[in-house]
C-alpha cells in the first residue's frame, strides 16, 4: 500500500492519522512511543494538530445549556462556594487586564516563590517569602518601574485587609524582614493573594493601595 | 493586533485555571465553549451526547490546564483537540447505534458572547488551510472533512464508499500528503 512512500512521507501520514484518531490500537501505541522519543516527530504532530483545527473553522458557535457548566462546576468543584477575586482586587485586575502569573513552583508550606510582571511597566520581579524565616525577598529580573511611580506589593489574606511588603526594587534584589501582621501560620497561605500597585515614588502614602493593580497572583500550598 | 490579545488573554486564562482560579476558568468557558460545543455536536449529532462530551472536555481542561504550557500547541487548538478527542471516545463508545444523522435538535441558539475562536485560531493558518483543501479533489477533501468533522473512521468511510478499507486508506493517506506539501508551500 504505501511501499513506495519515502520513510518521511510515512511517518508524516502516520502523524496525520494519528492526529484524527484513524490508527488502529496497535499502529497507534508504538507510535506514541516513538513521539515521545523524538522532539522532531513531536513537532511534525503538533503542525499536524494545528492545521487539521483549521477544519473546525466554518463551524458556526453554539451555545451550550447552562446544565452543563453547573455540571462541571459540580465535578470540578464540589460544592465549596466559588471564590472570586476580592472586591477591589478583582475591578483591579479587570482593569489591569490578567497581567502577571508566570508561574508558581509549589515548595514545601513554608517558602512560597512568584514571579510577578508589572502590566503597567513590563518589569518582571522574582518573589521568594519564607515564612519560618520571616524574610522577603524580591528581586528585579527585567524591565524598570515607570519613572516617578514605585510598585508595590502586598499581602492579601481573604476577607483581610491588604499588608503592605515594601515597594520593589528598581535594581538587583532587596531581602526584608515580613511585617509582624504576616502571620506565621503555615496553614495561612492557602488562597493568599500577591499583588502588585502601581503608586507614587516611595509607596503608598496611606498605608492601603492608592493605585491600580498591575499583577497578582495566589500562594498556594499543595 | 486584537488576534495576539485575545490569544493572549485565552493563554493567560489557561494558565490561572492550571492555579485552581475558578473566575479564569469561568472566563475561558464562556469565551470557548461555543466552538467547543459546536465541534462536539458535529461528531455526535447529539444535544445529549455533546452535553457530556463537553462536561468531559472542560473535566480535562480543568485537571490538565498545567500541562498547555508545556505542549506547545497554540491555544484554541489544545481546547478543539481536547474537544474531539471527548467526543470521538463518547462516539466510538456508543457503538454502532450513534450513526452519522441529522441533529436530533435543528434549532442552534446563538452563542453568549463574541466568538473568539475565529480571531484566535488565526486566519492566516485557516485560510492556507482552506485554500489546500480547495486544491484536493471534492471527493477526498469531504472525506477528510467526515473524519475530522464527524469521527467517521477508515471502516465507516469504506462502507460509505463502498470500496475495501484499504483501498480507503491508502487514498486518504495520498490526500493528506498533497495537504502536507501545499500547506508548507
Amino acid at each position: 500500500m504505501t511501499d513506495r512512500d519515502p520513510p518521511r512521507d510515512e511517518d508524516e501520514a502516520l502523524l496525520a492519522e494519528y492526529a484524527l484518531g484513524l490508527l488502529p490500537e496497535a499502529e497507534a501505541a508504538p507510535l506514541a512511543r516513538r513521539i515521545a522519543a523524538d522532539p522532531t516527530l513531536a513537532a511534525r504532530l503538533r503542525a499536524w494538530q494545528e492545521d487539521l483545527a483549521g477544519l473546525a473553522e466554518g463551524l458556526d458557535d453554539v451555545a451550550p445549556p447552562p446544565r452543563v457548566k453547573a455540571a462541571i462546576d459540580r465535578a470540578a468543584h464540589g460544592a465549596v462556594p466559588r471564590r472570586g477575586l476580592l472586591g477591589w482586587l478583582g475591578a483591579g485586575v479587570v482593569a489591569a487586564g490578567l497581567a502577571g502569573v508566570v508561574l508558581v513552583r509549589e515548595w514545601p508550606l513554608l517558602r512560597h516563590r512568584v514571579a510577578l510582571t508589572a502590566s503597567d511597566s513590563g518589569a518582571v520581579y522574582d518573589i521568594a517569602l519564607d515564612l519560618r524565616a520571616r524574610r522577603l525577598t524580591a528581586e528585579l529580573r527585567e524591565g524598570a518601574p515607570r519613572p516617578g511611580r514605585d510598585a508595590e506589593l502586598w499581602w492579601i489574606a481573604p476577607g483581610g485587609q491588604p499588608i503592605s511588603l515594601g515597594v520593589m526594587p528598581h535594581a538587583g534584589a532587596v531581602r526584608r524582614e515580613l511585617p509582624d501582621a504576616v502571620p506565621a501560620d503555615p496553614a495561612a497561605p492557602g488562597g493568599v493573594t500577591l499583588a502588585l500597585s502601581d503608586e507614587p515614588a516611595g509607596g503608598s502614602p496611606t498605608g492601603q493601595p492608592t493605585g491600580p493593580v498591575v499583577a497578582s497572583d495566589t500562594l498556594t500550598t499543595l | 493586533m486584537p488576534r495576539d490579545a485575545e490569544r493572549h488573554a485565552v493563554e493567560e486564562w489557561i494558565a490561572r485555571t492550571a492555579l485552581g482560579d475558578q473566575a479564569a476558568f469561568d472566563a475561558l468557558y464562556a469565551a470557548t465553549s461555543g466552538r467547543l460545543y459546536a465541534l462536539c455536536l458535529s461528531v455526535l449529532r447529539s444535544r445529549a451526547e455533546a452535553d457530556e462530551a463537553l462536561q468531559d472536555c472542560y473535566l480535562r481542561v480543568w485537571r490538565g490546564a498545567g500541562r498547555y504550557a508545556v505542549n506547545g500547541l497554540s491555544p484554541m487548538t489544545w481546547l478543539l483537540t481536547i474537544a474531539r478527542n471527548c467526543a470521538i471516545d463518547r462516539r466510538r463508545a456508543a457503538g454502532p447505534a450513534l450513526q452519522p444523522a441529522p441533529l436530533d435538535d435543528a434549532a442552534a441558539l446563538p452563542a453568549p458572547g463574541p466568538s473568539a475562536e475565529a480571531a484566535m485560531l488565526g486566519r492566516e493558518a485557516a485560510s492556507r488551510l482552506a485554500s489546500c483543501m480547495a486544491e484536493l479533489d471534492p471527493a477526498r477533501a469531504e472525506a477528510l472533512r467526515g473524519v475530522y468533522l464527524r469521527g467517521m473512521s477508515y471502516a465507516e468511510t469504506a462502507e460509505a464508499q463502498g470500496v475495501p478499507l484499504n483501498t480507503i486508506r491508502s487514498w486518504l493517506r495520498r490526500g493528506l500528503l498533497t495537504l502536507r506539501a501545499c500547506v508548507n508551500r
